[in-house]
């Protein structure tokens, strides 16, 4: 029986809601575009492919060509399709009737315009949490893709984890793909010769050891380098006729290799994402002591075989990490929850996509990726729960004055609304207003970030330059770069939360001086007032 | 002293409210999210005067009202105060890393508005107007 690798290839393709049209214009031009026309040449190249709802209509107007494109891919089974929640969402973090919602309406969209339903679903920043699974299920889904170390801390071997395994969470059966890390940081950035005899390195004897990569498509031609690498250069072109001609490595869809192997066993995944997310979400002082035992294991030659034992923290411990992460999605939350208590006639799709948007979630974190310190993205999630919040108090008026503590810090926060403006005021000492709302122009004046310390500031003062490969360009991940020049005077942080109405008082030539401090005074709350002492 | 928080129609109307007046200067301090941070579609203007953009800093200036006036929003704010203030203004950035490297973004427009408490006599209110 000859040796056969499959190769099981998968892209992802995302833009957050909030983007700059500029961006996804670029991002089409130098990625989506060329990538899908070089595919469309080499029809025996199977691959998989996942495009977030929010572009995915973005290039369904504006480059309805290149989606009829991907539509003749798909009808000729070079393509398999695969969904996940519509905005991009970590399903782990938002209500399971929501995640149910967003999935299907992922599905049923592709359905409509490209004629295929989803089998399988990507899962946004790979992050694993059993309880997404009856949710996936219900929505038809049968398998998913995750990384590799997710099944590596569950103590499998890496020689194992070449073909999906099956898991389940209340008794609904989901089967899972592991991503080869090895894959992810060789493709596109190892000369293409060398990537594919990687792959045909994987073969054995006997049962058919499948390779699996499922990354972002924005590493062909968007990352840094990588356009000239991909295209110019013709790393892609290479990689395909390498591959096609390799007696060994055989293209297929997942979907075909799931209907045509079995599950390599039962197991449980831990609540985690990939590697490096894992590190990104951690308070500045944990993330200082992982980070240096990582070095230190690796220093001692031990991280590759023992890396699945030093795990970071998990996503949702961005709500902990970042206040402002944290606000908006106790808000989402919250209106999410209003949007469910309606009864159905009420509802509209401009409230549910509304409640998408704001579901999101690139606004919600920050790593080497992730969107919580670009302004525009937190204000596409704020617009779109303004936006909601307006819609619900057409339909379900709420008290001019209501107080409640949201976002579970232990103090009562006071919403003062009048159907024009919200300020939600803190209850917390400063008597300062977190949210300054205004429904005619759907947007959040009170949406600053408070300026903390990131365990990689101190790489900024190093001033390294990247060290670059003799063959290949440098992977992201392991870059040192500058976007701006960073003086020391800009290394900046704030001792206090950046709010409106935050009151001093400095006396004689006092410049710092602490903000002064409220308590609610008892009684003298009218229903547009808020009065503190 | 006493601070009141109210809104009306498209204001939100800040009250202070003195009772012994300490011989010490009284600031607020108001971070503003506005969407042009520091690109051409957002500006200062004091008495139909363009003072420059949100990234540029306003040095101790007397103020009773500054319009902040956002295109990208498609609005302005307009800041009032009962008792002539002295304003500065200066931009807020961060410093993040993202996939194109280390880089300065524009968190918001922090202005500072302070007074001599011993010259404030009556309740100080500051309103803050939205229209778009």
């Amino acid at each position: 029986m000859p040796k056969i690798v499959p190769l099981l290839f998968g892209v992802h393709a995302h833009q957050p809601v909030g983007n700059f049209p500029k961006v996804l214009d670029d991002a089409h031009l130098r990625c989506y575009q060329p990538f899908l026309h070089m595919m469309e040449r080499f029809p025996e190249f199977r691959f998989s492919i996942h495009v977030s709802g929010w572009l995915f209509d973005y290039l369904v107007r504006h480059y309805p060509d290149d989606i009829q494109l991907l539509k003749a891919l798909v009808s000729r089974g070079q393509v398999e399709l695969f969904g996940a929640g519509y905005t991009e969402p970590v399903l782990a973090a938002i209500p399971v009737r929501d995640r149910i919602s967003q999935i299907n309406c992922m599905s049923g969209r592709l359905e409509q315009v490209l004629g295929r339903r989803p089998q399988g679903a990507w899962l946004t920043e790979r992050v694993w949490d059993s309880t997404v699974v009856p949710s996936l299920v219900a929505c038809g889904i049968q398998y998913v893709t995750v990384d590799d170390y997710h099944f590596l801390c569950t103590g499998i071997d890496q020689s194992m984890l070449t073909g999906f395994f099956s898991t389940e969470e209340d008794g609904k059966r989901l089967d899972v793909f592991p991503i080869s890390e090895a894959l992810r940081y060789r493709l596109p950035f190892s000369p293409a010769n060398e990537a594919v005899q990687y792959l045909e390195s994987l073969a054995v004897d006997g049962e058919a050891h499948a390779a699996i990569y499922f990354d972002d498509i924005e590493k062909f031609g968007i990352w840094p380098e990588t356009y000239e690498w991909v295209y110019t250069r013709g790393w892609l072109e290479d990689f395909i006729r390498l591959t096609l001609d390799s007696p060994i490595v055989k293209p297929m869809l997942f979907s075909d290799y799931h209907a045509s192997a079995t599950t390599r066993g039962v197991v449980y995944l831990p609540t985690t994402s990939y590697i490096e997310m894992n590190e990104w979400t951690l308070p500045i002082d944990a993330a200082n002591r992982f980070s240096a035992l990582v070095q230190k294991v690796k220093n001692a030659g031990q991280y590759d075989s023992n890396k699945a034992f030093l795990r970071g923290g998990i996503w949702r411990n961005f709500m902990t990490r970042y206040p402002e992460s944290n606000w908006m999605h106790k808000r989402m939350l919250g209106l999410s929850n209003r949007y469910a208590a309606l009864s159905e006639p009420d509802k509209t799709i401009e409230m549910r996509d509304a409640l998408f948007e704001a579901q999101a979630n690139d606004a919600y974190w920050h790593g080497l990726f992730g969107g919580l310190y670009l302004p525009h993205l937190r204000r596409a999630v704020y617009g779109a729960l303004v936006k909601l919040e307006a819609l619900l108090d057409a339909v379900a008026p709420r008290s001019s004055l209501v107080s409640c503590d949201t976002d579970m810090d232990g103090h009562v926060e006071s919403f003062l609304q009048n159907g024009i403006l919200q300020a939600v005021v803190r209850n917390d000492g400063l008597a300062d207003i977190c949210e300054l709302d205004s429904y005619l122009l759907n947007h959040n004046f009170g949406d600053t970030l408070t300026r903390q310390k990131e365990h990689y500031h101190q790489k900024v003062m190093l001033n390294q330059s990247s060290t670059s490969n003799v063959e290949g360009i440098d992977n992201p991940h392991e870059r040192i770069s500058f976007k701006h020049a960073i003086l020391p005077e800009d290394m900046v942080f704030d001792s206090f939360r950046r709010s409106l109405f935050i009151d001093r008082l400095h006396t004689n030539d006092e410049i710092e001086s602490e903000a002064l401090r409220y308590r609610i005074k008892p009684g003298a709350t009218a229903d547009s007032t808020l009065t503190f002492e | 002293m006493h601070k009141q928080i109210a809104l009306e129609g498209r204001a939100l109307v800040v009250t202070y409210v003195f009772g012994n007046v300490p011989d010490a200067r009284f600031e607020v301090e108001l971070n503003l999210a506005m969407p042009s941070c520091d690109g051409p579609a957002g500006r200062f203007e004091m008495n139909e005067e363009v003072l420059g953009g949100f990234a540029q800093q306003i040095q101790s200036r007397p103020c009773d009202e500054i319009r902040l006036r956002d295109d990208i929003l498609g609005g302005q704010l307009m800041l009032l105060v009962n008792q002539t203030a002295t304003l500065r203004s200066a931009p807020c950035f961060s410093v993040s890393q993202s996939e194109a490297g280390f880089e300065k973004i524009m968190q918001a427009v922090t202005l500072h508005l302070d007074w001599s408490c011993q010259l404030l006599k009556s309740p100080l209110v500051i309103r803050l107007t939205i229209d778009s």
